[in-house]
């Protein structure tokens, strides 16, 4: 956590900084801070990060990110997928330590931004799947919980 | 849900053909064999694991599939086994791990069946009597969970260790340690028939997914399959996605990896077993380094640790702290 007063939202084990928008849109888990008018850092939340596995590799595969579509790969516990963009825009920044040490997004997952991409739209950011508030999120997370409770 | 019991398959084909279901979002478990021999990479594998000109000598072909896992061998003495299912199905789990145990069953009891008590060992091996029998790959192709992975019938540990990317001395150990911590039905259950296994390992498919349509190679299928084909072999694809490290880490068997790499003039080798490194062998101009093989024996494969050692004895450059993270098993 960057600072002992941001707020947070615990959901059984998973902890979500409020700080922060979170992607549902194609269960991406996902998460995207604003962190300039149009800049963003973009990173994997807490349920990704612990139900993925330990992750091995990580790798982004794109230039300009467009909303839905994948950017990144990831390797977990011999698992290779994909991330699907919670945005579009362009990367103006990658994290070489998160990329050359992907476990840290196991160890801290909002830390470890992946990338920062300037928005193409900012409208994108109220969109179908974007979520802020933390009833929104709770009820989302509280779904996913369920999903696993059923497996 | 299909079953598809496909036979012997050409290397290419035996890969292509549940990249290709993956594509077509076809539900499918897939029983088949490779005719040919070759290396199968997993999708970030570095190339470099292998020696590639002793393969290309040999005409042993190379394959880098689109999921997870490390580099195999491939040969007909083994049945492989692939999963495809929809990522939105009930029965694709949410949880990795939850996946690997689920779509493993059939295989458990398969062994079960033939009297080999195995079970499961995070993050995708199958072990029995202490040795791996079953190594696994998934990831999600198009827009479907694949799971892929094989049963030993029998396994050519010599031709392994010998297209490994190693020093003679390491190939040796490795030999040793293949096995050591790796078990084939031959070694653990004698003889077995692999029609009746394959016939078995349906069987329990069929108990997990509560039946199964029979299906058949169709021709959109193999369409589907040519489409692929020039992508996943071409060179660019086979040479150019593995991960790039400092130097050698070698899976034999989950817990049990062998290490090379050289670093500020040290050609260091090691071994990591149940997290801990022993037989570390450290030597810079053909004379061992006694203080820093001390040093790094017994100590856990904790990144920061090792890194901690190497760097006050070697210097802290962007090399070193990879090394420490090969060393550390990543």
């Amino acid at each position: 956590m960057k600072s002992e007063t941001e707020q947070v939202l615990r959901v059984g084990e998973y902890v979500f900084p409020l700080d922060r928008y979170y992607c549902s849109y194609q269960n991406s888990h996902l998460w995207l801070r604003m962190v300039d008018e149009n800049i963003a850092e973009v990173g994997i939340d807490a349920f990704l990060s612990e139900t993925a596995g330990r992750l091995s590799y990580l790798s982004v595969s794109s230039e300009r990110l467009e909303r839905g579509k994948s950017f990144a790969t990831i390797e977990s516990a011999k698992f290779v997928s994909r991330l699907a963009a919670p945005v579009s825009g362009e990367v103006v920044e990658l994290n070489a330590e998160v990329l050359a040490n992907p476990s840290r997004v196991n160890e801290a997952p909002y830390d470890a931004w992946i990338l920062r991409v300037r928005l193409a739209s900012r409208e994108e950011l109220e969109a179908e799947g974007m979520l802020r508030s933390a009833e929104q999120i709770r009820a989302w997370i509280e779904r996913e919980i369920e999903r696993l409770e059923e497996e | 849900m299909r079953l598809l019991e496909l036979g012997y398959m050409g290397w290419k084909q035996s890969q292509l053909v549940y990249h290709a279901l993956a594509e077509l979002g076809e539900p499918a478990v897939v029983l088949q064999r490779t005719a040919h021999t070759y290396f199968c990479l997993g999708m970030f594998s570095p190339a470099e694991d292998l020696n590639l000109s002793f393969l290309e000598r040999r005409g042993i072909p190379c394959f880098r599939r689109a999921i997870g896992g490390g580099t195999v061998l491939l040969d007909r003495e083994q049945l492989f086994y692939h999963v495809v299912i929809p990522r939105e199905s009930e029965l694709a789990p949410v949880r990795v791990s939850t996946m690997y145990r689920r779509f493993l069953k059939p295989v458990i009891d398969t062994y079960a069946e033939l009297g080999v008590k195995a079970s499961y060992r995070p993050a995708s091996d199958i072990v029995a009597e202490g040795r791996k029998v079953s190594g696994n790959g998934a990831g999600v192709v198009g827009e479907c969970l694949v799971l892929s992975g094989s049963m030993l019938l029998d396994f050519n540990f010599e031709l392994m260790a010998e297209a490994l990317n190693l020093p003679g001395r390491l190939r040796r150990r490795a030999l040793e340690l293949m096995r050591e911590r790796l078990g084939t039905l031959k070694q653990l259950a004698g003889e077995v028939d692999a029609a009746e296994l394959r016939r078995m390992l349906a069987g329990r498919f069929e108990d997990l997914f509560g039946g199964f349509e029979s299906g058949r190679l169709s021709l959109e299928l193999v369409r589907e399959m040519r489409r692929l084909e020039g992508r996943y072999t071409s060179r660019e694809w086979l040479y150019a996605r593995g991960r790039r490290r400092q130097g050698t880490l070698l899976k034999i068997a989950e817990g049990c990896y062998l290490i090379h790499t050289k670093l500020a003039g040290v050609e260091l080798s090691a071994e990591l077993q149940e997290g801990v490194l022993g037989n570390v062998r450290a030597l810079r101009g053909g004379r061992r380094q006694r203080e820093l093989e001390d040093a790094l024996a017994g100590v856990r494969a904790e990144r920061q640790k090792i890194l901690n050692i190497l760097a006050e004895r070697l210097g802290c450059t962007e090399e070193i702290e990879k090394a420490a993270e090969l060393l550390a098993g990543g």
